[in-house]
């Protein structure tokens, strides 16, 4: 049985937290899989409709949400996710004051490092539960490499690896 | 947006105007694909679309952490070792030691921001 304060407070801090984007997953996929709240699959699709969906991709939050715990995890997701924006303004002022310290340079450098480097691995991670496989990698790489050349939008790469996905993973 | 400004309006505006309506299509796209979910050759293009996601970020971290190992070695030695430090061991906590999150980020931040003050401390000592 899922706990609404405790949900709301999960997405919060990881929310709070994050660098944007992908930035909450590693948090969010820890603490709601230690609490046997989501699975793997339900983070795999979630991710898929953030990418698909329009707007920020922190929004995947709001699917996980409601794949999780419905309306109302939609509901609190969407609170929390829109939480952290409206600090922009006097966050900003005070990271203006100590900016140029070297150690905020460097920890706030620390934060972007860990958080890029983990994300990878934990999506490899959830989707590779049931066994990544040759095809899988290959998906993977392709993606990697139609990105990598800029010569498609994210979008046409996605299609093309949904096609992918239909013809040989089935 | 003409007249006084409000700074706190206009930022909640913002913020609703721009989750919001996103939110909203999110929720029902995942109601959508949750309902598709049950066929198996639609589980199967939500899968390839995950990884074709997965490869798409592996290009966007190298993005991110190709700067700042440039930065950090334009720095020093010592915010070098420890940037890359970082980036292999953040995967390796997280995923084979299965550390708390939080407090690998903690650490990775102290870590990193620790070595380019040192290294500064140390270039102005000189």
């Amino acid at each position: 049985m899922i706990d609404p304060v405790i949900f709301f407070g999960i997405l919060l801090k990881a929310a709070l937290l994050s660098t944007g984007g992908l930035g909450s997953l590693p948090a969010i996929h820890q603490d709601l899989l230690l609490r046997g709240w989501a699975s793997d699959r339900q983070f795999a699709t979630a991710l898929a409709v953030g990418q698909l969906a329009s707007g920020p991709t922190g929004l995947w939050m709001v699917a996980l949400g409601y794949l999780v715990y419905g309306l109302p995890g939609a509901f609190l997701t969407t609170i929390a996710a829109s939480l952290p924006p409206l600090l922009v303004l006097p966050l900003g002022q005070a990271h203006r004051r100590v900016a140029g310290h070297p150690a905020v340079r460097g920890f706030v450098r620390g934060l972007v490092l860990a958080v890029a480097s983990s994300i990878p691995f934990v999506m490899l991670k959830l989707i590779g539960n049931g066994g990544l496989g040759a095809t899988g990698v290959g998906i993977v790489i392709g993606g990697a490499l139609l990105i990598a050349s800029r010569r498609l939008p994210l979008v046409v790469t996605l299609g093309l690896g949904a096609a992918a996905g239909m013809a040989l993973l089935r | 947006m003409v007249g006084r400004p409000a700074p706190c309006g206009g930022v909640v505006a913002s913020v609703a105007g721009l989750l919001a309506p996103s939110a909203v299509v999110t929720t029902i796209l995942a109601a959508e694909l949750a309902r598709l979910g049950r066929y198996p050759l639609f589980q199967a293009g939500l899968k390839g679309v995950v990884l074709a996601t997965a490869g798409a970020y592996l290009v966007n971290a190298w993005r991110l952490i190709r700067p700042a190992l440039v930065t950090a070695r334009r720095e020093g030695r010592l915010p070098l070792v420890m940037a890359a430090t970082v980036c292999a061991g953040a995967p390796l906590g997280l995923l084979l030691l299965q550390m708390p999150v939080y407090a690998l980020l903690a650490g990775a931040g102290v870590l990193t921001g620790g070595a380019v003050w040192l290294e500064d401390w140390l270039r102005r000592s000189r």
